[in-house]
């Protein structure tokens, strides 16, 4: 189900109206849970069961793992949880590209071989809840924390449905002790719930979808190169499609819950204000990166085996950080791009005192500035759909294209640019403060003019309930 | 300052809240403000008698698609690209025949996916009115339009075992015909700003602003112009603009291998006609460059006569039947809304004359 779609409104008054109903707090779990299951199932009913095989698999190894006594059957309880909730991601995500390449590999090779069509079906969002719940296990086997004693509270912080598809990827700390106490939204909470809930909801169906994706559209889906300033404005309209589109379903996420009286982290920061791509991991997909960095990154050996180390553990983290986003090898060369990145900044900041560097005026914000135009340029290999395509932007962007199209009307081009100079211009001016902030500065009358605004927008733009660029990974 | 509490790892985390003062007041403001914005909007599209407007969005084909599965198995399917959406009149085809089609035709595209798809259904054995709009029915298999139907397609499976498609479809459906307030992209902001600021379209730029309210699609897959539209001449130049953008991409690839398409039609046209079904091929007006286009690039006796002389099926050319021959395209590929009617009926009569069979 999507949050830009009338079911959803429907459903989420429904769900809201027993949430607030004088019922038992373990009645208010079932029925969220049940309410959770209802959510992934508008999709797609059959891929509810495996959301349960991921529940009733990492319940019980975790429990498991935290009776045994011996690090070889802990080793292989959590060998049984990785292979069980990474065998079915790898099956229904990979399955496909993984046949494609063997096949193509061995042709390469001289034998003729086709491999019988899988027509896989991607359940939405399993990258997500396969991450959320594999933290759970892993921190058990590493004993960060006791498993959870309630099945409820786990198949809820499994399943909870405000953040279940796209994230945030939430943390067993951060959700299950919620569940312990009711919980009920106080006035002040549904209220700022609400608003985020609309801004998240103006971000991607008015911003995103109404107005960038017709860029983006234009410029790579066009039939052949296109002109420099075309390519330009498509990829950096992409740049700020898919933050409008992640961050506002984001937004949305949080603002669901807080409705509900849960609160979900942050999941996003400002990114394009960022000074460095370390800084930008740090304020892009939050909840991702800092997986990343806790399951991948640091048990890899993280910066402390030496330089060398260092890198090869930056560049793995981000490669993998790089096809966990999509079945495409583009998403292994993108996320290649960005461990470079970080690798050379690394070597950098090795020659330049970057401290003395950044006190000189303008330096911040010209990095900001550059940072965003490097990030820009990965995107290429996310939103073209094939290597041809990939290649054509490229050339396109650098003014090797032979008659190249012109396809962005005047007034996307006016909207496009309207758009990137006001999102860069917020990123600056918010960049280490949180949205709470500005509320808090905001007079009363001006927040009103403001939410009656995006909420009028945002109900006569409409749309087809569009997915979310990031459903698909 | 916002009431901030401490997110460490085993603190209990609870967002911050920023200390907005009358939040029930902004609350109510907001809700009020919103829904008088809204009347206004309704108010303004009712006393301009603005008709309930769907956006073509697969998943209004893929409900025409469920609906021939329930439908009677001699049932009359029209399926092709716009031309036969602008074209055939379902309501003026079933006043003259007392059998109301069903319109599967979809923009910019071949019809072939969707005769596939009927072919393969063992349940069907119905009348299928095959448009044929060379630059789309028989264009290369890399040509962009391929992709469109694709797409519905692929909704036609996911959708089908969707609970949000089959509950937000009805809600959609009554609040679209409750509320003309709601029908984007006629009253989306970034339209009406489009209109406002009236900046010069570059030259050739896709795709040319055209302003609200020129032509209705309806959830039926049916489209019309309004009656005003096409008598402005200024914006069915507009639109002419628009066709000169297309035809200039179809020459970058080329045309369809013929030999495998027609193999795939005869296949598949064979397996509805052994079930005691029939299609027959209509080959729709079309008018000014569009029509010297196709008429260069894809010579009736190669493409069109070819493929009814392959599939064995009736073909219908507008050039080869005087009452339909001088029909005019105001932007040169689609009827306006009256000649539109009366096209449907003398298609019928064509029809009849061949001994089509209507009815069931």
């Amino acid at each position: 189900m999507l949050f830009n779609s009338l079911a959803f409104v429907v459903f989420f008054a429904i769900v809201l109206a027993i949430h607030n109903l004088p019922l038992k707090w373990k009645v208010k779990k079932i029925h969220l849970l049940v309410a959770s299951y209802v959510f992934y199932a508008a999709w797609n009913p059959p891929f509810v069961i495996l959301l349960w095989i991921s529940t009733v698999v990492d319940w019980f190894a975790a429990r498991a793992m935290s009776r045994a006594q011996q690090l070889g059957k802990r080793r292989l309880l959590l060998c049984f949880s990785l292979l069980a909730n990474l065998g079915m991601l790898s099956y229904f995500k990979y399955g496909k590209l993984l046949t494609e390449t063997f096949v193509q590999i061995i042709n390469q090779v001289g034998i003729e071989y086709t491999a019988p069509t899988l027509d896989i079906i991607l359940p939405v969002g399993i990258s997500f809840y396969t991450f959320q719940t594999l933290s759970y296990t892993i921190d058990v086997y590493l004993k960060r924390s006791q498993p959870e004693s309630s099945f409820l509270d786990f198949a809820l912080f499994v399943t909870f449905f405000p953040q279940l598809v796209a994230g945030p990827i939430v943390r067993p700390h951060q959700l299950i002790p919620q569940f312990k106490t009711p919980r009920k939204a106080t006035g002040q909470q549904f209220a700022w719930g609400l608003f985020l809930f609309s801004w998240g909801l103006f971000q991607k169906s008015v911003i995103a979808d109404g107005i960038l994706s017709i860029v983006t559209g234009d410029t790579f889906n066009a039939m052949r190169h296109v002109a420099v300033l075309d390519a330009w404005l498509g990829v950096l309209a992409f740049s700020a499609q898919i933050f409008f589109d992640f961050a506002g379903y984001s937004m949305c996420a949080i603002g669901i819950a807080l409705c509900l009286g849960f609160s979900i982290p942050n999941n996003f920061k400002s990114p394009y204000a960022a000074v460095g791509f370390s800084d930008f991991w740090k304020r892009w997909h939050i909840s991702l990166s800092e997986w990343l960095r806790d399951y991948l990154y640091i048990p890899l050996g993280g910066n402390r085996k030496g330089r060398r180390r260092t890198y090869i553990n930056l560049m793995l983290t981000m490669l993998l950080g790089g096809l966990w986003h999509g079945a495409s090898w583009r998403f292994l060369i993108w996320g290649g791009v960005h461990g470079l990145y970080l690798v050379t900044e690394r070597l950098l900041k090795k020659v330049v005192d970057t401290e003395k560097l950044m006190a000189r005026p303008l330096v911040p914000f010209l990095g900001a500035i550059a940072t965003f135009f490097c990030v820009s340029l990965t995107w290429v290999f996310f939103a073209a759909k094939d290597w041809e395509k990939c290649q054509q932007m490229f050339e396109s962007l650098f003014g090797l294209a032979e008659e190249p199209l012109l396809v962005v009307t005047s007034f996307h081009i006016f909207m496009t640019i309207l758009i990137l100079v006001a999102m860069l211009i917020c990123h600056w001016k918010v960049r280490d403060i949180e949205i709470e902030d500005v509320a808090d500065k905001t007079p009363s009358w001006l927040f009103t003019a403001f939410w009656v605004t995006i909420l009028f927008v945002t109900i006569m733009t409409g749309g087809s309930a569009s997915a979310f660029i990031y459903f698909q990974f | 300052m916002h009431s901030s509490t401490s997110n460490s790892k085993r603190q209990l985390y609870v967002r911050p809240l920023p200390v907005i003062k009358g939040y029930k007041k902004i609350l109510a403001l907001t809700v009020v403000w919103t829904a008088i914005g809204i009347g206004g909007v309704e108010y303004y599209a009712r006393a301009n008698s603005f008709p309930v407007m769907f956006e073509i969005s697969p998943d209004l084909w893929v409900t025409q698609w469920y609906k021939t599965e329930r439908g009677p198995e001699d049932q009359t399917v029209i399926i092709g690209a716009s031309r036969c959406k602008f074209g055939l009149v379902m309501d003026t085809w079933e006043q003259a025949t007392e059998v109301r089609p069903t319109m599967l035709a979809w923009p910019g595209s071949p019809p072939h996916p969707t005769l596939h798809l009927l072919a393969e259904r063992d349940d069907f054995r119905g009348l299928v009115i095959c448009g044929i709009a060379p630059s789309f029915s028989f264009s290369h298999a890399a040509a962009p339009q391929h992709l469109y139907l694709k797409k519905n397609i692929e909704e036609m499976k996911v959708l089908r075992y969707s609970l949000s498609y089959h509950l937000g479809t009805p809600v959609r459906r009554f609040l679209k015909h409750q509320i003309r307030a709601l029908n984007p992209p006629a009253f989306a902001p970034a339209h009406v700003l489009r209109e406002i600021v009236g900046l010069q379209d570059r030259h050739g730029t896709l795709p040319p602003f055209l302003p609200i309210y020129w032509m209705n699609h309806q959830e039926n897959l049916q489209s019309v112009y309004l009656d005003f539209s096409a008598k402005d001449e200024e914006l069915m130049n507009r639109v002419k603009a628009l066709w000169s953008r297309i035809i200039e991409e179809q020459t970058v690839f080329g045309v369809a291998d013929m030999d495998s398409l027609l193999a795939a039609y005869v296949q598949d046209v064979q397996r509805i006609r052994q079930r005691g079904g029939q299609v027959v091929f209509i080959r729709h007006p079309s008018s000014g460059d569009f029509r010297e286009f196709e008429e260069k690039y894809y010579p009736r006796e190669k493409f069109f006569d070819r493929l009814c002389a392959e599939t064995n099926c009736l073909g219908i050319h507008f050039e080869d039947y005087p009452e339909i021959a001088d029909f005019e395209c105001p932007e040169w590929s689609h009827l306006n809304s009256e000649d539109a009617r009366s096209y449907t009926r003398r298609i019928i009569q064509i029809l009849s004359s061949h001994q089509v069979k209507l009815k069931p």
